[in-house]
Formats: structure tokens, sequence, C-alpha cells
């Protein structure tokens, strides 16, 4: 489209032409430096967005002085065209890329950014902001007054963009006044600007490839928005008329707002007030809150002037005075032997064994500051804190460099002073509290002799292991102790069992004894008594007795006995044998006949 | 177009001349900072006060500014030699301030030449002092022993010494760091996992030890109970036999004939039970009176 409006060219119009757009682009490079420097001493992300804008308007005027060069000079150059598109689509895909990733970096919110409330460096991104807003107003006028002028379809067009330019930084201006009094829109500013930006990279690209005949537009665009303009005729012709519609009119009641007319018919009010504004901003810095755990430290032009509690305070503004918030009332820590990681968001471990103390989760280890060698050349692996209040925050934030690290050599020192003379095993078990109350009392005593304006409150000995390396032993000997008590209670179990056992046969043996006593007696009562009784029956007739109980016994006896009688005058001798060798002498030998053990008498002659 | 510079504007531009070289004269001196003014390169003269300075711009008069605040140096740590030849490594930190800025800036020009000339120091004179001692007098159980703290004061002495003439005011060295080479932690780590060897050992050992006492007391316990027990039982016995036959003998001492006559008829009962074989001769006197009948 710009091509046709360049098509008849005088040397005049060519010369009035570049020299519009040098200027533009003289203009946009101002621009775009302003911005890209106040992003950078704010770190604010809505001012990169801004900047990236403003490139995006430097694209498109140095895509018009092109044009006008190629249509002027190298009409009939195709190659000169095709350097015109490539050009183009360069800086389309520059913006494209840049506003993607601006867009993802607020929607995923990896964008690192700080947010700055109340500070000077606002105030001068905002005056700042305004000098590119006046830029950009005077900019589009001056292409909108050139393009009217010569007749020149994209200088007007351009005009209207540099206005849009116009608006964003108006946009951005009162993000950033919001910003000041703590309210921080930047993130949206950001995505919406992001917005624009993408679509003035899509728009530039559409063209670019113009250049290559390939017209996106027709080919695309058109087809699509007529494909859907048939498909969905009833959706579209209602937001044609209510959405769109209703759009244009807010966006002309904005242009009206911000008239263009009145603002130049006001210019002067306007930037006076601004003066006046900004002013107000500058003096407004000097406030300042201190909460209760806080001490503010004024300095005016550079020497101390005042030392404020919790509150609303004022000092002068920077470069004036200066503030120093120190946090005095708090108990701040210093450690030795590691570090914490207060932002530390992953796994812990599942305990803090020997293994992990202090070296993993938030804490760090430095190995260098923690092992160190005890009295008795062991070497341990010691993490101390120390607790200390700041008592002459003057001292310690202005006089001092890094008072912390100071503090922290000392009591590394310190430490390592007193386990020097540390037996390993006394200070890892009973000596605990001793060696805690002999650093901090050497800390004490050193604060004399280097003054950091702290107060030692505390030392605590958060642990003190023997090296990695050694611990696998000392569980080892954890488990000999075990070992022992086992054994121990094994040999005391064997007593326990033995011990009752041997007892109760004791008391069993004696009982026994006992029994076998009263049995004892009550037999020899009993059989003599019997006997005595006997007897006395017996002296009465005893010839007849004793032969009764003769025969009684004989009876008894020869009942039932295998008798065999010899004659007395026979010379054969009887033998008596056992048939049976096999049988063992002590068994009994049975008396039936079918064995073969039963005793014979054999006749030998 | 072209007109002539006015009165006003002449006026403007020397009233923004004058400001802005009132301007580029001042300067803010802040809390933790000494200035020295030099004219020419000349030191003419030294700011302590924070506050302003008013100083003619720079080629008339140079405003160095030197930082006062108390300072400190962490050299890296370094390998040294006892007197007893162990090697240890030391890391040391310096508390320094600059204290006479003219003198510094002439000796030493910057922090970097200061630091350099501390690092410097700080380990010439270390070596000189740890050569001396032997590590037992760095650490020891012994507090009495222990030389750590005279030898952190003596370097600072020695370092305070040579920096007074550099404008430096050494406040306090402090060894922050005492460790062994790698290969003698190695050495030290292998003696401690032997030692704790011997402690369980130790604890096995003593185990058994108590175990095995244990044990034999109860044997012995048992055995005293199991005897006592024994020789009361044994006793008793006694007793009961002496005290039974007692009663025998009372008893039988009034009849000894027929004790004997019925004793022994017991025994023939018991003697001859059921699986005993007799043989009899034909003229034995039982069978003779078995078979003439008992009047003979």
């Amino acid at each position: 489209m710009k091509k046709k409006s360049e098509n008849s060219i005088s040397p005049e119009r060519f010369k009035s032409l570049i020299k519009a757009s040098l200027f533009a682009i003289a203009a946009d490079t101002l621009l775009i430096s302003l911005k890209y420097f106040l992003a950078n001493i704010t770190g604010n992300p809505v001012l990169f967005a801004d900047a990236l804008h403003s490139a995006g308007d430097f694209a498109v005027t140095f895509s018009v002085l092109l044009s006008i060069v190629v249509n002027y000079k190298f009409k009939d150059s195709k190659i000169a065209i095709h350097a015109e598109g490539i050009v183009a689509l360069f800086i389309s895909f520059f913006l494209i890329f840049g506003s993607i990733q601006l867009l993802i970096g607020v929607v995923t919110e990896s964008l690192t950014y700080v947010l700055l409330t109340n500070d000077v460096k606002l105030v001068v991104a905002i005056a700042g902001i305004f000098i590119a807003m006046v830029i950009a107003l005077y900019m589009s006028r001056y292409k909108r007054q050139i393009g009217e002028k010569h007749d020149s379809f994209a200088f007007i067009a351009e005009g209207a963009h540099t206005y849009s330019d116009f608006f964003t930084s108006a946009g951005v201006w009162v993000t950033l006044i919001l910003s000041f009094f703590g309210i921080h829109l930047e993130k949206l500013m950001t995505f919406f600007v992001g917005l624009l930006v993408l679509k003035i990279g899509l728009s530039l690209f559409v063209q670019s490839l113009i250049f290559f005949n390939l017209n996106l537009k027709e080919l695309l665009f058109d087809k699509i928005y007529s494909f859907i303009s048939q498909r969905f005729s009833k959706e579209f012709d209602f937001l044609k008329i209510k959405v769109v519609a209703r759009l244009n009119d807010a966006w002309s009641f904005v242009k009206s707002i911000f008239n263009e007319e009145w603002i130049i018919e006001n210019r002067w009010k306007i930037f006076k007030y601004n003066i006046a504004f900004v002013i107000f901003l500058y003096i407004f810095t000097g406030f300042y809150m201190i909460v209760p755990s806080q001490r503010g430290v004024e300095f005016v032009l550079g020497s101390f002037s005042e030392n404020n509690e919790s509150g609303l305070h004022y000092n002068f503004p920077v470069p004036f005075g200066n503030t120093v918030v120190v946090d005095s009332g708090m108990t701040l820590r210093v450690e030795s032997g590691f570090r914490t990681n207060w932002d530390f968001k992953g796994k812990e471990p599942e305990a803090y064994l020997w293994e992990f103390a202090h070296s993993a989760g938030r804490m760090k280890k430095v190995s260098g500051e923690s092992i160190t060698i005890t009295g008795d050349e062991n070497i341990v692996d010691a993490n101390f804190l120390c607790y200390y209040r700041i008592e002459d925050p003057v001292l310690y934030s202005m006089k001092i460099d890094n008072a912390r690290e100071i503090l922290r050599s000392i009591f590394t020192f310190e430490v390592h002073a007193a386990i020097g003379h540390y037996q390993l095993e006394k200070m890892i078990t009973v000596g605990r509290s001793m060696i805690q109350e002999e650093i901090k009392k050497n800390m004490i005593s050193a604060m004399v002799k280097v003054p950091l304006g702290v107060e030692i409150v505390k030392v605590f000995m958060l642990d003190a292991h023997p090296p990695i390396e050694v611990v696998p032993k000392y569980r080892a000997v954890a488990s000999a102790r075990e070992k022992k008590d086992e054994i121990i209670h094994r040999a005391n179990a064997y007593s326990n069992d033995l011990i009752p056992k041997s007892r109760g046969k004791a008391v069993a043996d004696t009982i026994s004894a006992e029994g076998y006593f009263i049995e004892k007696i009550n037999s020899a009562i009993g059989k003599t008594e019997n006997f005595k009784l006997r007897e006395k029956n017996f002296r009465a007739a005893a010839f007849i007795h004793k032969n009764r109980l003769w025969w009684e016994n004989i009876e008894k006896v020869l009942t039932g006995k295998r008798i065999y009688v010899i004659p007395s005058k026979s010379r054969k001798r009887f033998y008596l044998q056992e048939k049976s060798r096999s049988t063992v002498s002590n068994q009994p030998v049975k008396r039936n006949e079918n064995t073969n053990s039963n005793i014979n008498l054999e006749e030998y002659k | 177009m072209k007109v002539k510079p006015g009165k006003y504007t002449v006026a403007g531009i020397v009233v923004a001349a004058v400001l802005i070289i009132f301007y580029l004269s001042l300067s803010i001196l802040y809390t933790g900072q000494t200035a020295v003014v030099s004219r020419f390169g000349k030191p003419i003269r030294v700011v302590k006060e924070p506050g302003l300075i008013i100083a003619w711009p720079y080629p008339f008069n140079d405003i160095e500014v030197i930082d006062s605040r108390l300072l400190m140096l962490q050299p890296k740590p370094s390998e040294f030699l006892t007197s007893d030849k162990k090697n240890l490594i030391l890391e040391n930190s310096i508390c320094y301030k600059i204290v006479d800025p003219v003198l510094f800036i002439k000796t030493v020009r910057d922090k970097k030449g200061l630091e350099m000339r501390l690092t410097d120091l700080l380990s010439s004179h270390t070596g000189l002092l740890l050569g001396v001692e032997d590590l037992s007098h760095i650490v020891n159980i012994d507090q009495e022993k222990v030389k750590f703290r005279k030898i952190n004061d003596d370097l600072t002495a020695l370092l305070k010494r040579d920096c007074e003439t550099l404008g430096v005011d050494v406040y306090q060295v402090f060894i922050k760091r005492i460790m062994l080479p790698y290969e003698n932690r190695v050495a030290v780590y292998s003696r401690m996992r032997a030692e704790r060897d011997r402690i369980a050992k130790k604890y096995i050992a003593e185990g058994e030890e108590i175990a095995q006492k244990i044990r034999s007391e109860a044997e012995k316990k048992s055995r005293l109970l199991i005897s006592d027990a024994k020789k009361k039982a044994d006793i008793i016995r006694g007793e009961a036999d002496a005290k039974a036959m007692n009663i025998y003998n009372k008893a039988y001492r009034r009849n000894v004939y027929f004790y004997k006559f019925i004793r022994s008829l017991e025994a023939y009962e018991k003697i001859f039970n059921d699986k005993t074989v007799i043989v009899l001769d034909e003229k034995s006197d039982i069978l003779k009176t078995l078979f003439k009948g008992a009047g003979k």
C-alpha cells in the first residue's frame, strides 16, 4: 500500500521525505535508548516493553525509508526490492521474537525484575517517560504534517502509529506513577504492550512477504475472514456491531480526552504541572518507614544526622541525604562451618544424619571452615552459630566494610582456637556447653579489640562430629557397645537359668533325704514292732513255732520250683549246664521249655 | 533569521557556565570515607569528616576518595611447615583500616596494591612464626601449652609494625583455618579408624570378660547349692540309718536266736524266687523230713 502512494516522486519530494524519515529514525533511536536506559536503571519490565514498542516504531519508519529509496533510486532493480523485503522480514522477526519472549516471561513469571516503590530512580523514569511522550507526540504531528504536505499516505499512517506509541508511553507513565505509590500493575501493562508489539511485528511480517510476491493477506487472512464471515455471519455481525463499534466508541472517547489539539494548546500548563509533579515526587521519596525490628540511620550530605526508631520518617532525598535501614532490634546470626540458604525450596534429607548435617537441604557446608584439628590431633567437623545484635548501627553499617563477614572471621578464629585445646571425644560429648561458653567469652573480648558495634548474644555448637570418612567406624563402636551389653545379657540369662534350677535341685535333694529319713525310721519301727510281737508269741511255744515257721517257709520256697532229686549212691555225675550261652548273664533265665534258654540237667557217663 | 546574541543570551550562558562549574566543584564525602584533595597531583588537603567538599573541578584540583572503613582481607589459604616438619594449611584474614591516606597513596597507590603487600607480608610472617613452633604448640589438650593465640597476636604485632609505614593500621589478624593437607588428613583418618576399632574390640572383650565372670559365678553358686544340699541330704540319710539301726538293735537284742531264725527264713524267701531250680540230694534233711514226717 505504501508503494502505490509513492508512485510519482519528484527530486524535491524525495529529498524532503528522506529528510523527514531520517529525522523520525533519529527521534525513534533517541526514544529507544532513553527507554532502554530507564529500564536498566529501574529494572522495570514495563519499560523494556515500551522500549520494544519504540523499536517497532523505528522498524516501521525504517521500512518506509527503505521503500522510498527503493522506489526512487532502484525502481527497476528486483534485488533492491528483495533486499527491502529481507530487511523488513528481519525486523519483523526481531519484534515477534522479542514480544513473544516478553509475553512468555510475564505468563510463566520467569521474568526477573525489580519493582521499586518510592525511589528516586522511579522519579527519573517518570520524568524520562514524560519526555518520551512529548517527543512521540511531536513526532506524530510532524509525520502527519509531512504526509499531508507531500500527500504521502505512508507518512500519515506513520504519524498514526507514532501517536499510538505516545499512548503506550502514557500508559507506562501512569503505571510508573502507580508503582511509585505502591500499586504494581507492571505485569498487566507489560503483557498489554507485549501484545501491541506482537501485532506490529506480525503486520510487518505480512507486509514484508508482499515484496516476495506472496500476499499472505490476500492468500490467507482474507480467505479466512470471508470464510468466517460467511459461516458465522450472524455472530460476526453481532461482533461487528456490538463489540467493535463499542470499542471504537471507547477509543474515540479516550482520544477526545487526550485531544491532541487540547494537549498542544495547554502544553505549557501541562509542562509546568508535570515539573511540579515530578518535584513533588522527588521530595516525596524522602519519606521512609521503619518497622520495630529496624533502625533508620539518616545521613545528610554524608554525615550522620539522626538515628530513628520505628514509624514514618523523613530525610532529604538522594543525593542530599541517604538513609540506611539496619536490623538492629533483631537478633541476627552468623554461621561458621556452613551457610544458610533461606530461599531453598528443594527436598530436604529424611534426617539430618552426620553425613548431611549442615551440608544438605538448606545448609551449605563450607568444609574449609568446619573441618579442623582438635587438641588431640584428631580431625573434627564442627558447625557453630553465633547470635548477635547490632548495638551501634552507624559503626556497623557505615564505618565497617561488611561487618558481618569480619564477625564471621573472628568467630571462626575463636571456634578454631577453642577446638585446638579440646579432645575430640570431650568436645562432642560432655564438653559442649563448656566450649560454647568459652567461645562466647572470647568473642566478647574480641569485640573490644576489634569494635564492630555488635553485642554477642549467644554462641551455639550446632553439631560437631568426626569427619564423614571416620563416621562408619564411630557407629561400629556404638554397635560394639551394644554387642558388649548383649554378651553380658546372655551370660546373665545363663546365670538366671542355672541358679534357680540348682536351687530347686538342692531343695529336692534335701526333701528327698528327709523323706528317706522318715521312711527308714518308720520301716525300722514297723519291723521291730512286728519282730517284738512275733518273738513274744514265739517264746510261748518255741519248738512248735519253729517247726511251723520252718515248714511254712519250706512250703513257700519250694512251691512251684523245679526240683531235681539226685540219688545219693549214684556214680554218675550231674552237671548243671546252661544251654544258651548267648543270653546275657544278668537276664533272668526263662523257665519256658520251648525256649532253648532253659537249664537242662544232662547226664554224662 | 540571523540575530545578534542579545544581552540575555550572554548572561544566560555565563550563569549556566558558573552553575556548571559550581556543580562540578561540589562533591559529597560520605561517612566511612576520607578524601585527599590534590592540586596537579600534589596532595594539599586531607578531608576526614564527612560532608560537602568544595574544590576546583578536575584539572585544577583532584579529589581522591579513600575507604576509611574497617576493611578485611582474606588471602587464599597457604601451606606452611612447623618445626617438627608437619605441613599445615592456614587461612588468615586481616582487619585493617587506612588511617593515613596520603602515606597510603604514596606507598601502595591503591587498595589493590595494599592487598598485594599485605598478602606477601602475611605469608612471610606466618611462615616465620610457624617455622619455630611444633604442631603440639598449636593444638594440644593441655591449654597451657597451646600457643595458638600467642602466634596470632605475634603475627598481628609484626604486621602492625610493617604496615605503619603504609599508613595502614592493622587491627587484628585472624587465623581462620588450621588444616592438614589432604594426604596427611587421610593418614589421620586411618589412625582415627584404627583407634575406633581398638575401642570397639575393647568393648566386646570387656563384654566377654564380664560374661565369663557371670557364667562362672553362676556355676559356682549352682555347685555350691547342689553340693550343700547333697551334704545335708547325706547327713540326713546317715542319721536316718543310724537311728533305724538303733531301733533295730534295741528290738533284736531281746532275742537274737529268733532274729537269726526268722531272718534266715526271710532270706530263703528272697533268695529262692520263681526262677530258682532246686537240686536236692536224696538224703538231704528236707527230703528226709518230708518223706519220714517231722516226727524225728
